[in-house]
């Protein structure tokens, strides 16, 4: 559930004085997008996006001699002067909650992760977010497959739920209680096991109504 | 008047001896029971050929598995323990031996088939094989049957390019898994969606690795889905596919258990559809293997429409036209 155990860490950075183009070659050849410029001891600086050298490079429809002098400036300038200073960052104790509600807010692809003294620990992405919510829920693993249950109400579902799996020896991994914009209240499970027969009996039998995904 | 061409069915009592442990179990002896008592009382006992199979030798599972996981599996039977990797897996003492018929029925099928005895061939057997990796066991199977059997046809008779076809309701995770990296064998399977069945694998961005891609093909269906869909996609894009790669030999892994009375899986096809995906294989066959087809038992839970299902298969795979 912690940012620290999804992010990519010992993210390649740059310091401050790196030229534009510098940075660029470094962008396209590693196919990343973000990349972070700390001081010598590892202190987070800003970030430089391939946004940010793309809006400092001269316009495609510039004429010759407007983009020769746009091109001479840009050869000589730092990152320092294009990268974004005011950044959000996320701490080592971060959650991925912390990192959604970040990331939904501030509308950047990647963040950097820093300690408590300013030093650049690790980089959390969008991507990395998609990669640790389906790894929560359990997505691609390998013998289990998801149904769903119309749960009702009432503070002890999920616990009658989990009880009626145990009983029969149903291993389940994962139960998310959704409330959904038709009204219904709806658990989804993980369930481990091929006996798909000895699921829909047990939910059967204690009244839970199984929901087909569709019907075609 | 409809006639049939001779089918070669490999089988064995011994297959019961695998106990799952009771009438809880989905995988149950009665399975068999059903199946070789339809066939023997149907349209098509007359052209029937029931032939005992031959054991496979430790060698040609040790193509498909590794050593360690027969170790594992050997410990576990012969220790007396109730399952092996996970509950689903029940196996009893007699299982290890039982597995080793199972995998060599389809073996004893390309024997038949080489020798010219036969051109098609049903292995009605059990545990079922098509969920077991190279080193795991899941959804009821311990050695995979049908990637044995394709190791076996290779290396016994120096055959390349073979097609396996496989109409289980779930997807062939351990037949993929086995033949991911290898363009010489065509693994093509139509299975319920993997979001809402097991063994959630076979999305249909699945399509080989390294050199094996392009050879790996899934068409997951969505729950519900009927008749129409299946014989949509074996035409839309399975036929297509089987031209493509012009196989030498044909494997399917037969099973029934996207039935609409079978309650292991979403799907919703009927009796009759699986007389049409048998006619089919064997257009196939006549374009390809000179008929040659070898198919052998995966899952179907409900002995009846288990069955039908197998008879009807069979009346459409045979049928002279």
């Amino acid at each position: 559930m912690f940012v620290k155990n999804y992010m990519t860490t010992e993210p390649v950075s740059i310091r401050p004085d790196v030229l534009i183009l510098d940075a660029r070659k470094i962008l396209q050849e590693k196919e990343f997008r973000h990349l972070p410029v700390t001081d010598a001891s590892g202190v987070l600086q800003g970030m430089v996006t391939d946004r940010d050298i793309r809006s400092a490079l001269p316009s495609s429809v510039a004429s010759p001699e407007e983009r020769e002098k746009i091109m001479a400036r840009v050869k000589e300038t730092p990152v320092s002067e294009i990268m974004s200073e005011n950044l959000s960052t996320l701490g080592p104790d971060s959650t991925l909650d912390d990192a959604l509600m970040l990331l939904l807010r501030s509308n950047v692809g990647a963040v950097p992760v820093i300690d408590n003294n300013g030093v650049l620990e690790g980089i959390f992405s969008i991507r990395d977010l998609m990669g640790a919510y389906g790894n929560l829920f359990g997505l691609g693993e390998k013998g289990s497959f998801l149904i769903t249950v119309r749960a009702g109400d009432g503070p002890d579902v999920i616990a009658r739920v989990a009880g009626l799996l145990a009983d029969q020896g149903i291993s389940v991994t994962r139960i998310v209680r959704e409330e959904a914009p038709d009204g219904g209240v709806y658990l989804h499970l993980r369930v481990n096991t091929f006996n798909l027969r000895a699921v829909h009996s047990t939910f059967a039998s204690a009244g839970f109504d199984v929901v087909s995904p569709l019907v075609v | 008047m409809t006639s049939f061409h001779t089918i070669h069915l490999i089988t064995s009592p011994d297959y019961l001896l695998h106990d799952t442990g009771g009438p809880d179990h989905p995988e149950q002896p009665s399975r068999l029971t059903a199946i070789n008592k339809r066939l023997e009382n149907g349209p098509l006992s007359k052209n029937l050929i029931k032939v005992d199979p031959v054991p496979a030798t430790r060698e040609s599972i040790l193509l498909v598995h590794n050593e360690d996981y027969l170790l594992r599996f050997e410990d576990a039977c012969l220790s007396g323990r109730e399952y092996f990797g996970h509950t689903d897996n029940r196996i009893c003492y007699d299982t290890w031996q039982i597995a080793f018929l199972a995998a060599g029925a389809g073996m004893t099928g390309v024997d038949i088939i080489e020798s010219e005895e036969g051109r098609l061939v049903f292995a009605a057997v059990r545990p079922p094989g098509h969920h077991a990796e190279q080193g795991l066991p899941l959804g009821f199977c311990f050695f995979n049957n049908v990637a044995a059997t394709v190791r076996y046809w290779q290396n016994r008779y120096g055959r390349k390019r073979i097609l396996v076809f496989d109409f289980d309701a779930h997807h062939g995770n351990g037949i993929q898994e086995i033949f991911d990296e290898d363009p010489d064998v065509m693994y093509i399977s139509i299975h319920e969606h993997p979001t809402f069945s097991f063994p959630g694998t076979g999305w249909d961005y699945e399509a080989g690795i390294g050199a094996g891609e392009g050879f790996t093909l899934n068409v997951p269906l969505p729950p519900g889905a009927g008749d129409e869909l299946v014989i949509q996609a074996i035409s839309d894009q399975i036929t297509p596919a089987v031209n493509r790669f012009s196989p030498e030999c044909i494997v399917i892994a037969a099973g029934f258990d996207a039935h609409g009375q079978d309650d292991m899986s979403g799907l919703d096809w009927s009796t009759l559809v699986y007389g049409k995906i048998g006619t089919a294989v064997a257009n196939w066959a006549d374009r390809f293997t000179q008929g040659r087809v070898l198919s052998i038992l995966e899952g179907g839970y409900v002995p009846d429409a288990l069955s039908a299902s197998v008879e009807t298969y069979l009346g459409g795979l045979a049928i002279k036209v």
